[in-house]
Order: structure tokens, then C-alpha cells, then sequence
């Protein structure tokens, strides 16, 4: 019951609150967790908004992460740094990995030595000398005509088959030839071309560097 | 009235039950990890490259067959001194320049004193000819065997454009030179 010196509402003076003798003292007000020790119902806190955020991430990663058409994971694989502005593309990948293999032991940077490879769509076709001298050097019985490398050429082809068969199936336009070649940037200029020849040989005659990009 | 909750989920007191959304955060939370580890913040780019030619020298792969005008066929030489540059009818080397048996760009000391090749004064030599055949945008890249992958590319970058964005010869040919 409202006190005969508050109003309330009627509009003859200005409101002033719920007069005193109605309102319980602070003291006595229940905590979240009094509440909850009362056995009251406790309001959850609100997740819309977070949910609505992290739904948004997780669809933002998942599309990044499962359109990008080249892969390059392999520690053992430095790329060198260019200004090119070509955007990456879909094509058979053949890679050569470094001398130097980098990782992480207890938080801190480490290399190690690796044996360069040089591997076509994630399978490792010819492991080259791994020599500290020249890591990446071969056997001359590796070589067809001193430029060709056998095997490289053997899975290049192969692969075309592959790609010439499902494009066959699908309708996309038959093989396209492209190659990308993923280097480590100690690389030779003597492999990179017997790489570059034997592509040509097994029928890859569209040729393109991964690199990466700079921000200009 | 529009707010008004549907009172399809009440229970037999009046409150509208509320989905339990904290498993779903959970697993919301435990897939951001997982793409987050597996991602590689890495913005990658391609080179085109037209087919080697064996033998060195050779001419691009890139000629429109009713094009009549003699080539340039410019030739870069990547060797292990410098740069030599190589054009129809002439080789430009240290001789040139009255310093025979140099480069005609030589080597200098780069931010950590290592001896490395000089793009700006090649970037700068390739504007001059240019000017000069502003229609020819094929260079050939040839190097000795020794030369490693990312000077070839800086290279590249440096036959690509000018400084100041001026294309110059954006088509690169590799040639195979002398294998080792």
C-alpha cells in the first residue's frame, strides 16, 4: 500500500520511486547463487550472440581451408618470395624439398638435415643424394638422355592418364597440362630445369612456380 | 503480441524451456581449434614459365606465327660473376664496359654482406631496352647450374616490371643452357 505522502503515478507530483516501506533491504536481496542454493530457477546466461560469432568463424575457416587449391606443408620446403600477383589455380603439383627441415621442440625454432625429395601429388617419387656438399644431386643412372628424370616422368605420366580419365568422365574439357612446381628456394637452376624438361616429356606443358607473394 | 513466445516448449509451470547450447559451443569451439592448427597463413602465388629450350639461347615459345619482325630474342645470363645480357646480333658482358672477363651487371654486397646479384641495375638496364622495343615483353633466363631457385625468381621479379610499374618483359622462358 503506497504511502499518503508518495505518488505513484497520478500525476500530481513527480515520481519518486517505490516508497521504502514496500522495498526489501538490500541485505536480504538474493544472490544468483543464493538463488540457486534456494532452489529458484536461475536464468542462463545469454549464448545467441557468442554462437552467432563462432558460427561465423567456423564457416569462414572451413571455406578457406577447403579452397585453396595448393597445399604447401612440408617443413622441408622454403619458398622463395616473389612480386608476382598471379592468383594460385587447380593442377598436378610436383614438389622438391630442401636440405634443411624446420620444426619446434619445446617452443623454440629448430632445423634439422633432410634428404631433398622430389615428390608429385604428395607421394615421394626419387630421394636425391642428400649430400651436404650438393644435397641436390642424383645418380646419372636416375637420368634418361642427361635431362629426363625416369621416374619423374614414369608418375607424370601416370598422373596425366588420370587426370585424362576423369576429365573424360566429367566433361571439364579434357587435360589441361598445367603443372605447378613447388621448389624449396635452395634449389639448383640444374634441377629446376630437368624438372621443368621431363614435365614437358610426360606431356605437362603449361609450367608455373609456387611462390610467395609479397605484399606490395 | 509479436515478441510473445511461443509456448510450444513450456513446461507445466509456464517457462519455456531453453535449448542447452553449451555442447554445441563445445564442439563450435573444438573444430575452431583444429582448422585453426591445420591452416597455413601462407598467400601464395604462381609464376608462369614457358618450356625450356635445350641447347640455350633458344627463341620463345610464345611467336605469333604471321609476326614477319625479327626477334630480340633478349637473353639473360645469369652466371656466377653477374649478369650478361644477351640480345639478336650482340652479347653485352664486362668486355663491353671495358672490364673483360666481368659481368656486365656484377655481384655486389646485399643488407647482410653476402655477395648477391643486382636487381635494381638489371631492372634498370632491361627499362633501357625496353624503350627501345616496347613491343617485345619475352625474355629468356639462363643460368649456371649452380644457381640457386630464388635468385632466379628475384630475377624474374626484376625482368617483370620497373620500379615505377612499368611492364618490361612479363613472358619468361627458361633455357637449359649448360646442364651440369
Amino acid at each position: 500500500m503506497a504511502s499518503e505522502n508518495v505518488s505513484i503515478g497520478d500525476g500530481s507530483s513527480p515520481y519518486q520511486g517505490w516508497p521504502e516501506e514496500l522495498l526489501r533491504p538490500k541485505d536480504e536481496v538474493p544472490t544468483r547463487k543464493a538463488k540457486k542454493k534456494e532452489g529458484e530457477k536461475v536464468d542462463p546466461p545469454a549464448l545467441n550472440s557468442l554462437m552467432d560469432i563462432v558460427t561465423i568463424i567456423l564457416v569462414y575457416l572451413i571455406k578457406s581451408f577447403a579452397t585453396s587449391p595448393i597445399d604447401v606443408t612440408d617443413p622441408a620446403t622454403d619458398l622463395p618470395m616473389s612480386t608476382s600477383k598471379e592468383a594460385t589455380e587447380e593442377a598436378a603439383v610436383v614438389m622438391v624439398t630442401g636440405p634443411v627441415r624446420k620444426g619446434f621442440v619445446n617452443g623454440a625454432k629448430t632445423e634439422a638435415p633432410n634428404t631433398p625429395q622430389i615428390v608429385v601429388d604428395q607421394e615421394p617419387v626419387l630421394g636425391l643424394s642428400g649430400n651436404p656438399a650438393d644435397p641436390f644431386s642424383m645418380p646419372k643412372a636416375e637420368l634418361e638422355r642427361n635431362f629426363i628424370i625416369k621416374k619423374l616422368k614414369t608418375k607424370l605420366q601416370e598422373v596425366k592418364k588420370a587426370q585424362e580419365a576423369v576429365a573424360s568422365i566429367t566433361d571439364e574439357g579434357g587435360f589441361n597440362g598445367k603443372v605447378v612446381i613447388i621448389a624449396d628456394k635452395r634449389t639448383p637452376y640444374s634441377l629446376l630445369t630437368k624438372v621443368l624438361i621431363t614435365c614437358g616429356e610426360a606431356g605437362f606443358g603449361e609450367y608455373k612456380f609456387a611462390v610467395i607473394k609479397l605484399d606490395s | 503480441m509479436a515478441n510473445r513466445r511461443s509456448n510450444r516448449n513450456a513446461d507445466e509451470g509456464g517457462d519455456v524451456q531453453e535449448p542447452d547450447l553449451v555442447p554445441m559451443m563445445n564442439l563450435n569451439f573444438v573444430l575452431i581449434a583444429a582448422l585453426l592448427s591445420m591452416t597455413v597463413n601462407v598467400n601464395l602465388g604462381l609464376i608462369s614459365v614457358q618450356a625450356p629450350q635445350l641447347g640455350g639461347g633458344g627463341g620463345s615459345s610464345a611467336d605469333k606465327p604471321e609476326d614477319k619482325k625479327p626477334k630480340l630474342n633478349l637473353t639473360i645470363f645469369i652466371t656466377n660473376k653477374g649478369y650478361d645480357i644477351a640480345a639478336s646480333g650482340a652479347t653485352l658482358n664486362g668486355a663491353t664496359d671495358g672490364r673483360p672477363g666481368e659481368a656486365l651487371i656484377p655481384m655486389k654486397p646485399n643488407d647482410k654482406g653476402e655477395m648477391d646479384y643486382n636487381y635494381e641495375s638489371l631492372n634498370k638496364k632491361l627499362l633501357e631496352i625496353k624503350k627501345n622495343f616496347p613491343l617485345e615483353d619475352n625474355v629468356i633466363i639462363t643460368a649456371d647450374p649452380k644457381v640457386t631457385y630464388d635468385r632466379v625468381v628475384e630475377t624474374m621479379d626484376a625482368s617483370r616490371e620497373s620500379g615505377d610499374g612499368q611492364e618490361l618483359f612479363p613472358a619468361v622462358a627458361f633455357s637449359a643452357g649448360i646442364v651440369g
